[in-house]
């Protein structure tokens, strides 16, 4: 045990800035959202390795499985270590992954790939994406919604540096790969290379985080800030409700549910982005109207409203509430998927709206979760509850590509498919929104024996802040 | 909303009462450090995503 990461030495002193604690977030997660740019030396890996894209697919499943475990398994830790520790824990995993993964690559043993990145590095995503959550509420209880939305961003925003970044970085390893030209794939040591860079960098990165990040002391608030202001809201509960109790009560899988059918149907778009948009334009001599570039655009198009949807849904959820921005997420999601699977073929410029606002809201549900269960138990053991949430995540993170992969198979040829036969999967997805829709209707406010008792509540939080509760 | 230093009010902050230790300048390089490779981001992304309308 370090006894420099203890929660008790990492307590705000009087006076600290809490502007400091959003980018310490923003460190971390800018790191571990590098997970979503994968595909960057996808196909260097297939060629290294030999296999099939599914055999490098697995990879990034087992991460994001491993994500939704350890939030779910470590919560009630990162809890009651506080988030230093935990951003050192998550970022000793995560750069461990990487080094095996390069391990692994370098001597062309699969399992060591799957074991590293997928498994280890898997274990710091999940411990680093709930790590800045709890105590951002914290910070910000005035604002909790643009609070995790400016950390949960950065989870969105680090593939768009990672993505880039990558392509130099297998150029500068690699100087016979050029990403300009149409099948040019990086050497597989290149991709190990790759993934020293970032275990150095990333540990930099994240290092900087821990030692950035402060918890307020017990009793602090904003300047100007009154808590009645907040206990008049509807939903919003004054009162701890702990995870083991908060997994008990129906809103946390009505909120399960919402989580996992809207994160179910932003993959549904995710999955097939730069296909589908081929796809829907194709004309009836099987050429499409939309060109490759032009598709990576759409990607990236599609990335900018992901994270811009984390930061600006969630800050508006602040002003008019979390259910009512579900509605808007699982309604109007709703509404924009049927119109894609409908009439996406008739205009791109249509296509490419509704693709955007979807995944907006994907990003939004993500981003404003944790603000939506502070409303609804209180921020006692927020952080372990989240985590525990995520486990729907990791379920989207399955289903959702077995849906539209398994249509897609059914309807025929990748390359030969035209907008009909998405029809089935996006149709698909417009009724699993409808099932959010419902859930996040039926959410009602936590009953009061789920309550914890208000001095246990107390004693819990003066032993964390070393006997200062008052 | 509180936009100022985040000072704040309760047991924390009446507990020193000296000058605040984080200063504006390091609010401004914590920012810096995330806000630069965010920035490099998103100018290469709308790059690529210029495509869509132009490629």
């Amino acid at each position: 045990m370090v006894p420099l990461l203890d929660r008790r030495r990492s307590i705000a002193p009087p006076g600290f800035n809490r502007w400091l604690v959003p980018p310490a977030a923003l460190a971390v997660h800018l790191c571990i959202g590098q997970v979503y740019a994968t595909s960057v030396y996808k196909n260097a890996l297939v060629q290294h390795f030999e296999v099939g894209n599914t055999e490098i697919g697995v990879v990034f499943s087992i991460a994001i499985v491993m994500l939704g475990l350890s939030a779910a398994v470590a919560g009630t830790w990162v809890d009651r270590n506080g988030p230093r520790r935990a951003m050192a824990t998550s970022a000793l995993f995560w750069v461990t992954g990487f080094l095996v993964g390069a391990l692994g690559i370098a001597t062309s043993q699969l399992w060591l790939l799957y074991l590293g990145y997928g498994v280890i590095g898997g274990i710091g995503l999940g411990i680093g994406y709930i790590s800045p959550v709890s105590t951002l509420i914290k910070w910000f209880p005035d604002r909790p919604g643009l609070a995790t939305g400016m950390a949960i961003m950065g989870f969105g925003g680090g593939a768009l540096v990672a993505s880039p970044l990558s392509t130099r970085l297998l150029g500068l390893y690699d100087p016979d790969y050029d990403s300009s030209v149409a099948g040019s794939v990086p050497a597989g040591d290149a991709v190990a290379m790759l993934f020293v860079t970032f275990a150095v960098a990333h540990a930099l990165f994240m290092a900087f985080g821990a030692a950035t990040v402060r918890v307020p002391a017990e009793g602090w608030r904003p300047d100007g800030f009154d808590p009645a202001s907040v206990r008049s809201k509807a939903l919003v509960t004054t009162a701890s409700v702990s995870a083991r109790n908060a997994i008990r009560t129906p809103q946390f899988w009505l909120l399960w549910v919402v989580l996992f059918c809207n994160v179910t149907a932003g993959i549904g778009v995710l999955e097939q982005a730069s296909p589908m948009i081929q796809d829907f334009f194709r004309g009836a001599d099987g050429t499409s109207s939309v060109a490759v570039a032009a598709a990576g655009g759409f990607v990236g198009l599609l990335s900018m409203a992901n994270m811009a949807g984390r930061f600006v849904w969630s800050s508006t959820s602040d002003v008019i509430g979390r259910k009512p921005i579900y509605l808007v997420y699982l309604g109007v999601g709703l509404v924009a998927y049927a119109l894609l699977a409908l009439f996406g073929q008739t205009s791109t410029a249509l296509f490419v709206l509704l693709a955007a606002v979807i995944l907006s809201f994907y990003g939004g549900g993500f981003a404003t979760v944790p603000a939506y269960l502070r409303d609804l138990f209180g921020t006692f053991q927020v952080g372990a509850i989240h985590g525990r949430l995520l486990t729907a995540w990791s379920t989207a993170g399955v289903v959702g590509p077995l849906i539209v992969n398994g249509f897609l198979d059914a309807q025929g040829t990748p390359g030969r498919l035209t907008a009909e036969a998405y029809r089935p999967a996006l149709l698909t997805m417009v009724a699993l929104l409808a099932v959010g829709l419902v859930a996040n209707l039926l959410v009602r406010p936590v009953a009061a024996r789920f309550h914890e008792p208000a001095p246990a509540a107390e004693r819990e939080r003066g032993e964390r802040t070393g006997g200062r509760a008052s | 909303m509180s936009t100022g230093t985040g000072a704040g009010t309760g047991a924390g902050a009446a507990a020193g009462g000296g000058a605040p230790r984080s200063s504006t300048a390091r609010v401004a390089l914590g920012w810096a450090l995330v806000g630069v490779p965010l920035a490099y981001g998103v100018v290469e992304t709308v790059l690529r995503a210029s495509k869509l309308f132009t490629g």
